[in-house]
């Protein structure tokens, strides 16, 4: 049976190497170790050796031609055998053919704009969130023919979870918008391009096109510019001036932690940076309360006269349309099971009271919260994620809060609830749901938790199931906290009572755990003097 | 002996002794047993070696490659010239060293394919064959640094008293490094059981020892130590054990150390990268027909020691090895990647790594000792003279 | 507690341990007959003999490599080099072999030996005898490095040394040696990889070792007419870092100032400023500052000499620099 000599790589670099000399003739006797060629590499010349011993019955590389590292070059084998594993020895083709003519080139594409000037850069639409795959422009915050400079805002974009602005990376011109605002653009297609002034844009062509088609001159969602009260409106577009401030790492958390505005404080260290102590003086000032937002009016909607209007198409926002998806897919895909107790707020609700007479505002959320977080940590199997092949068990306690939007909702995280206390919580869940309302809250803000609390108790529903939000294994529907009239020790007495329906994904947890679970939290909020253990 | 008619580059003579008196020969004859050991060592090197050429050309082996094709005679003569139990070290053209020593050729293959199943678990490679089980002590990158090493090892002998020796191999462009000078005055002070083992196959990497040398026999410079230095055949077997026996019983007896510069040539380039166009065809050609192995082939078959069939049938089974070897190294894993995080510092208790213990399952019988903390020194460098009190 | 002297400390750490295993041996440039050229092997040859106390000759290459030969086979060397300038020449062995022989050899070889000597600023000594090296060995995986500040940890620290089963790498400040300080009775050792707390404060840590440890603890009390309550952090081990007494300090006094000789491009306590700020970030009310050697090479002259070394007034001024003071 012929054995192959192979082109060798000998040196790292090596890619082919061209045969410069045979030094053995097909019929040749050849001993193993001994040269049987030269070879040219890009680096020297060497010789190929052979491994074998036999005669040289056929060279598939002539003198002259190269051959890829690993391809053979010829065979060794017994006298006047004859090669059935190559292709024959006559056919002496290079193993590398010289390269095919060039492909025509493809028909150039005429100039958007501008002769044969500098190409414009594209700004793309980034990815701003993991699960984002296509944003909404709400504004434009330059338009065509401005200036703008690197790091510069120069649109805003609804993503399925916030608004954000989107910044040129490029000095020059905004040439050309061509997602205008109102429209969605997927995910890296471009959306304007930025360039010096006369710049080419590439043919519009080659560009995705916006997904939908330009709504009519549609405002921006009324969240993402918030108008000044009894201001006079400023002349469109106006960017939102991005002041950076200036803080010290502590005195960033310990205004996070406090649910304070580093915006609204004066910092005095060098170039105005503020430091711990500017932190803490203003902790030592009066909070002002948030203005109430006023009600929508439910009433003064005057009766149509004539005929019953049509139902209008509404356009669904991106948050919207998200949510739709993952829903969808969440139940059919993530087996939900549910397990309801009720549970005597009593105890609990006097924490609440309590706190009001030091002035401080801790809700009966709050207090679930904490007491969710610390029977997670009691009953630890609970605090996973199912991976597929594989599961996440997490050693932090972090609980998310369903936050109701206009068009949706969103749940941010109050990270290590086990480990905060009370005010913090309740400080931090304000802070979260306000900036969520604004839609302002960072991605890492939102992603990840180990469980969710999802409580419709205000709105003065009794129970009700919630949908799980994946990666984590439960949510816990909270109803509202009700008098009713209870049996105790034969007595007929008066309780707040509330039903907790916890959801649980039936791939990772049982219902025994889940069960398990519940007792540890109904114990925590019926004795909450327990959280303190 | 097959010593005469050899053309020699530096014009001395063969076996020439330099420095201290030379005891007087022992004429060592091996017997046939050992004849045919030497043979299939030597053969067996050689083979691995084209083979592990034929591998680095398919890119299983990576990064440098030396090759000992040529000098076999060197580490098999004085191999079967020492006891198992003495300590050994060599540069990184050793792979022939570890062979030669008797370390498994699939292990040491394996370590040059980078897997784990090589005696450094593929954290070595071709430069680092190291197997402590044959008190072969590798295996070094840099152009000298392991003459001091062989010198401490030395000292270790004769601190514990004990009559091994230890036997260092290091290329002729080594001995133009302070290593070379600084190891050989303090082995020579002490008389340190060292035999530093030139091999001089005349070129450093492409440079041509008489390029760079003001003394290029390198076995003269053992005089400037008050040493004893001798110049040996490099491309007989015979010649090598014999001149070995010598050096080693020497040092054993506790006379010193010994240089000895074996006269030798490479019949590849430096590394598998190198084309060798700083040698004449014609020299190389001219070297290849003093090649070692057919050279003892030629005399046992001379001499009747053994016949023809009987040194095929050898080869045969050295082919057969050495195939089995590529096929073991090309089986095994690349090593975990928690290795990574091993073997940087020797963490609290934690046991010495034995390698056919960790890759074959095998039982490792014989294992360089410790010497206990209570060992008695009985050694003085110098005779005892009381210190004068600091002023 | 018995005052000694940092050498004397030194002196009693090698013979107790001579004396504890015979494995261990010294070797080094006047280590014997001459009793040591700082005097730290005082009186061993009379005690141990010309074996185990080795006069080498000037070969820091060479003897450097014999040590780590000998390790190898199962000796436990101290290598003494007569300044860690000249170590420089024996840097190949203590660099590509002692610290790899465990890698290259896949777990088969260990290498227990202690490379030690004086370093630094030892005074009016000009460039080529004042340098601090602690931040090259420290770069190397496979080594240890500590640098003790004061007789006792000094001679605790080169007890784990000796005993330690890889190499160890330490520095001895020329200017300690005559150092006096409080070494406790009997046996003891000091773990490699333990920071130790030599002064507790409040408002800021000062982070160091080696001799600027007694610079730091001076800058402290100047500090403390002033109200400023400072922590002083002796690293003595180098590498491994204690991570966790400098982040645990750092979490405490939201500052940090590092007070090392060593030059500042990346010297030691640029590893140490990168600790705090990864691990600390959200701690800190202010950057950290570094006080360090000025980036030039040391004059012969006594007033260039002087003002390239950190100083007192110095490390008060990086202090009130964190402290957003004056």
């Amino acid at each position: 049976m012929a054995k192959p000599i192979q082109m060798p790589a000998l040196s790292p670099t090596m890619k082919e190497g061209k045969i410069t000399r045979w030094r053995k003739q097909v019929g040749d006797r050849v001993s193993s170790g001994e040269a049987v060629a030269e070879v040219e590499t890009d680096k020297s010349n060497l010789e190929i050796e052979s491994y074998e011993d036999g005669y040289l019955i056929a060279i598939q590389t002539p003198e002259g031609a190269s051959a890829e590292v690993g391809a053979p070059i010829a065979w060794i084998g017994e006298k006047g055998e004859k090669v059935t594993t190559a292709p024959p020895a006559e056919k002496p083709a290079p193993a590398k053919p010289a390269a095919p003519p060039a492909p025509p080139a493809p028909p150039q594409a005429p100039p958007a704009s501008g002769g044969g000037g500098p190409e414009a850069t594209a700004v793309l639409m980034p990815a701003l969130s993991p699960t984002m795959v296509e944003g909404k422009i709400t504004a434009w915050l330059k338009q065509e023919g401005d200036k703008v400079s690197s790091g510069e805002a120069i649109a805003e974009v609804e993503t399925d979870k916030s608004n954000l602005q989107i910044e040129a990376y490029d000095e020059g011109v905004l040439l050309k918008i061509v997602v205008p605002a109102g429209s969605t653009a997927k995910v890296g297609a471009p959306i304007g391009y930025v360039g010096p002034k006369g710049a080419r844009i590439p043919a519009v062509g080659g560009a995705p096109a916006p997904s939908a088609a330009p709504a009519p001159a549609q405002p921006a969602p009324k969240e993402a510019v918030v108008p000044e009260p009894a201001a006079p409106v400023p002349p469109a577009p106006q960017p939102k001036p991005e002041g950076r401030i200036f803080a010290s790492p502590l005195a960033r958390r310990i205004a996070k932690e406090r649910g304070l505005d580093l915006g609204a404080i004066a910092g005095s260290g060098p170039s105005g940076r503020i430091i711990r102590r500017d932190v803490e003086a203003a902790l030592k000032a009066p909070v002002a309360a948030p203005a109430a937002k006023a009600l929508a009016p439910a009433f003064g909607v005057p009766l149509r006269a004539g005929p019953r209007p049509e139902p209008r198409r509404v356009e669904l926002s991106t948050m919207r349309r998200v949510i739709a998806q993952r829903m969808a897919e969440v139940k059919p895909g993530v087996p939900h099971f549910y397990l309801t107790v009720e549970i005597e707020m009593d105890e609990a609700l006097k924490i609440r009271d309590e706190a009001k007479q030091v002035e401080s505002k801790i809700s009966v959320n709050d207090i679930i919260v904490k007491a969710m977080a610390i029977a997670l940590r009691r009953v630890p199997q609970m605090n996973v994620w199912f991976q597929g092949d594989h599961v996440l068990q997490h050693d932090t306690v972090d609980v998310g809060i369903a936050v109701a939007l206009e068009d949706g909702l969103i749940t941010p995280i109050i990270r290590d609830a086990d480990q905060k206390g009370l005010a913090q919580i309740s400080a931090e869940s304000r802070e979260l749901a306000e900036r969520a309302r604004s839609r302002h809250l960072r991605p890492e803000e939102y992603q990840g938790g180990s469980i969710t609390i999802s409580n419709l108790g205000m709105y003065g529903i009794d129970e009700f199931g919630a949908i799980i939000n994946p990666p984590q294994a439960a949510i816990l529907a909270v109803g509202q906290a009700a008098e009713k009239v209870v049996v105790r020790n034969g007595q007929m007495v008066i309780r707040r009572m509330m039903t907790a329906t916890l959801s649980v994904d039936h791939r990772v947890i049982d219902g025994a755990l889940g069960a398990q679970y519940l007792k540890e939290l109904k114990a925590l909020l019926e004795h909450p003097l327990r959280l303190l253990f | 002996m097959a010593r005469r008619g050899i053309r020699n580059p530096f014009e001395v003579h063969l076996r020439e002794r330099y420095g201290a008196p030379a005891m007087p020969p022992t004429q060592a004859t091996p017997t046939k047993d050992q004849l045919l050991t030497m043979y299939r060592k030597m053969y067996l090197v050689r083979r691995f070696e084209e083979r592990a050429g034929q591998q680095y050309g398919l890119r299983k082996i990576a990064g440098f490659c030396h090759l000992y094709i040529g000098q076999e005679a060197v580490a098999v003569g004085a191999v079967e010239a020492a006891r198992p139990d003495d300590y050994m070290i060599a540069a990184y053209r050793e792979h022939g060293h570890a062979l030669a020593r008797g370390a498994d050729a699939g292990m040491v293959m394996a370590e040059l394919f980078g897997r784990d199943a090589g005696y450094c678990k593929g954290k070595g490679g071709s430069m680092h064959i190291i197997d402590l089980e044959h008190y072969f002590y590798g295996g070094y990158g840099i152009v000298g640094g392991q003459i001091p090493l062989a010198t401490g090892m030395g000292w270790k002998s004769k601190y514990c008293n004990e009559d091994r020796v230890t036997l260092c191999f290091f290329g002729e462009a080594a001995a133009n490094q302070g290593s070379f000078h600084e190891s050989l005055n303090m082995a020579s002070k002490w008389k340190l059981p060292v035999i530093y083992i030139c091999e001089n196959n005349r070129y450093g990497m492409g440079t041509a020892i008489d390029r760079v040398a003001a003394v290029p026999e390198i076995a003269r410079r053992a005089s400037a130590y008050a040493m004893r230095g001798e110049q040996m055949d490099g491309m007989d077997v015979l010649a090598v054990y014999e001149a070995m026996t010598d050096a080693i019983d020497y040092a054993r007896k506790g006379k010193g150390p010994v240089l000895m510069e074996a006269l030798t040539y490479r019949f590849r380039g430096h590394s598998m990268a190198d084309p060798a166009t700083y040698r004449q065809r014609a020299e190389v050609e001219e070297e290849m027909k003093r090649d070692p192995i057919l050279k003892l082939r030629e005399y046992l078959v001379k001499k009747k020691i053994a016949k023809e069939e009987d040194l095929t049938a050898i080869d045969e089974e050295v082919k057969k090895e050495v195939d089995e070897a590529v096929a073991f190294a090309d089986a095994s894993p690349e090593p975990a990647l928690e290795e990574i995080w091993r073997d940087i510092l020797v963490e609290e208790g934690e046991e010495d790594v034995k390698p056919r213990e960790r890759v074959l399952g095998k039982k490792v019988e014989s294992w360089p000792e410790t010497p206990p903390p209570d060992l008695k020194v009985t050694w003085e460098v110098e005779p005892r003279q009381p210190a004068k009190k600091a002023g | 507690m018995p005052e000694l002297m940092y050498r004397e400390a030194l002196n009693q750490a090698l013979a107790e341990e001579m004396e504890r295993d015979h494995r261990v041996f010294l070797m080094g440039e006047e280590v014997g007959r001459y009793n040591g050229a700082f005097k730290v092997s005082q009186g061993l040859l009379d005690r141990f003999g010309s074996a185990r106390v080795v006069d080498a000759p000037i070969s820091e290459l060479g003897f450097a490599g014999l040590g780590t030969g000998a390790a190898m086979v199962g000796l436990r060397p101290v290598i003494e080099m007569m300044t860690w300038n000249f170590a420089i020449l024996a840097m190949d062995q203590i660099v590509n072999n002692a610290a790899k022989l465990r890698h290259m050899s896949g777990g088969q070889l260990r290498c227990p030996i202690v490379f030690r000597g004086p370093t630094g600023i030892g005074g009016r000594l000009s460039s080529q005898h004042s340098q601090s090296l602690e931040a090259q060995y420290a770069h190397f995986p496979g080594l240890k490095v500590i640098f003790p500040g004061t007789p006792k940890d000094a001679k605790g620290l080169l007890k784990s040394a000796i005993r330690d089963e890889n190499p160890v790498i330490m520095f001895e400040h020329e200017k300690l040696y005559s150092v006096k300080g409080e070494v406790p009775e009997g046996e003891y050792t000091i773990p490699i990889g333990e920071a130790d707390v030599k002064r507790e404060g409040k408002d800021v840590t000062l982070i160091t070792y080696g001799r600027q440890v007694h610079f730091s603890l001076a800058a402290a009390e100047e500090l403390a007419k002033n109200g400023i309550d400072a922590e002083v952090v002796d690293l003595r081990t180098i590498r491994p870092l204690d991570e966790e007494r400098i982040l645990e300090s750092v979490k405490k006094t939201n500052r940090a100032v590092i007070v090392e000789e060593d030059w500042a491009f990346c010297g030691v306590g640029a590893t140490v400023v990168d600790l705090i700020q990864s691990k600390a970030f959200d701690y800190l009310d202010a950057p950290v500052e570094r006080v360090t050697q000025l980036p030039v090479s040391i004059s012969y002259a006594a007033n260039l000499e002087a003002a390239a070394e950190p100083s007192v007034p110095r490390i008060a001024e990086a202090v009130n620099k964190v402290l957003y003071r004056g």
